[in-house]
């Protein structure tokens, strides 16, 4: 098997789940990215947008309105 | 029962108990309505989407056979309701525009071209999502919920795919768009901002 470039470990790292790679391809993705800085700065900049991403959500749903929420469909349970 | 309900609990929800749907809800209405938000509803429309899917889960509850949990269950439902109220959005196509665009990026060999531009530090999380809120906002809901079910929820890949019923491959082609879509579009706004 050859070694795997960039464009192509980027790719697997997208599904985030290495254990759906054979051992030889999960080997191969693992030896990439230890050794190449900018497939490691694109996978952390995917981390950083994922957390922003993260906390947008959590600034924005109030535990309030979930607690409403749930009021109102266990409510609504007995109509 | 977060995870596979046993026959006895299954039997208590199909029957309707009333324990046992106020525990579902309960149980499941915290990540249902972060789902919606991480869809893009917002406010009373992401509590809208919410209490349709609990009234089409009661409908058809006889269906629930407990192969999954009531979590992935319910979480299928919103996304399909999600996809119907987006009607009018385009299916996933076999080729994607933004497929080119991420390939551009590679010389022969398939090494990085340019280097990829944008925020890297954690701390500047908090700083970039307003520009992450609106660059989500550009993706296809097929695209989003995998990207949020992966990144933020932490769903297991086997989950995902029962959820969006596609195969392990459709998904890796999902949050790969996904994931291209959003960095390409903070990279552009961040270079605004600098």
């Amino acid at each position: 098997m050859n070694p795997l470039n960039c464009k192509e470990v980027t790719a697997r790292m997208a599904l985030g789940d290495l254990s759906q790679l054979s051992r030889l391809e999960r080997w191969t993705v693992r030896f990439h990215m230890a050794i190449c800085w900018v497939c490691r700065k694109y996978e952390k900049q995917i981390r950083v947008i994922a957390k922003a991403f993260q906390h947008n959500l959590e600034t924005s749903v109030h535990a309030q309105d979930i607690s409403n929420l749930k009021k109102r469909l266990i409510d609504g349970l007995g109509k | 029962m977060s995870n596979f309900p046993d026959s006895n609990e299954l039997e208590r929800i199909r029957s309707r108990s009333p324990e046992a749907l106020t525990q579902v809800i309960n149980e499941n209405t915290d990540v249902m309505v972060r789902t919606a938000w991480g869809l893009g509803w917002r406010g009373t429309d992401a509590e809208e989407l919410v209490q349709e899917t609990f009234t089409t889960f009661l409908k058809g509850i006889e269906r629930f056979e407990g192969r999954s949990s009531i979590r992935t269950y319910l979480l299928g439902i919103l996304y399909l309701k999600a996809l119907e109220k987006r009607r009018t959005e385009r299916r996933e196509q076999v080729s994607d525009p933004i497929d080119e665009v991420f390939d551009q990026k590679f010389g022969l060999g398939g090494i990085w071209r340019t280097l990829p531009k944008g925020p890297e530090d954690e701390a500047l999380a908090k700083e970039s999502a307003g520009i992450v809120e609106e660059c989500v906002k550009g993706l296809p809901v097929q695209q989003r919920m995998a990207f949020f079910l992966k990144e933020v929820e932490r769903e297991s890949t086997d989950t995902i795919c029962k959820i969006l019923e596609v195969s392990v491959t459709h998904l890796g082609v999902l949050l790969f768009r996904a994931r291209t879509r959003l960095r390409e579009c903070v990279q552009r706004k961040w270079g605004e901002g600098s």
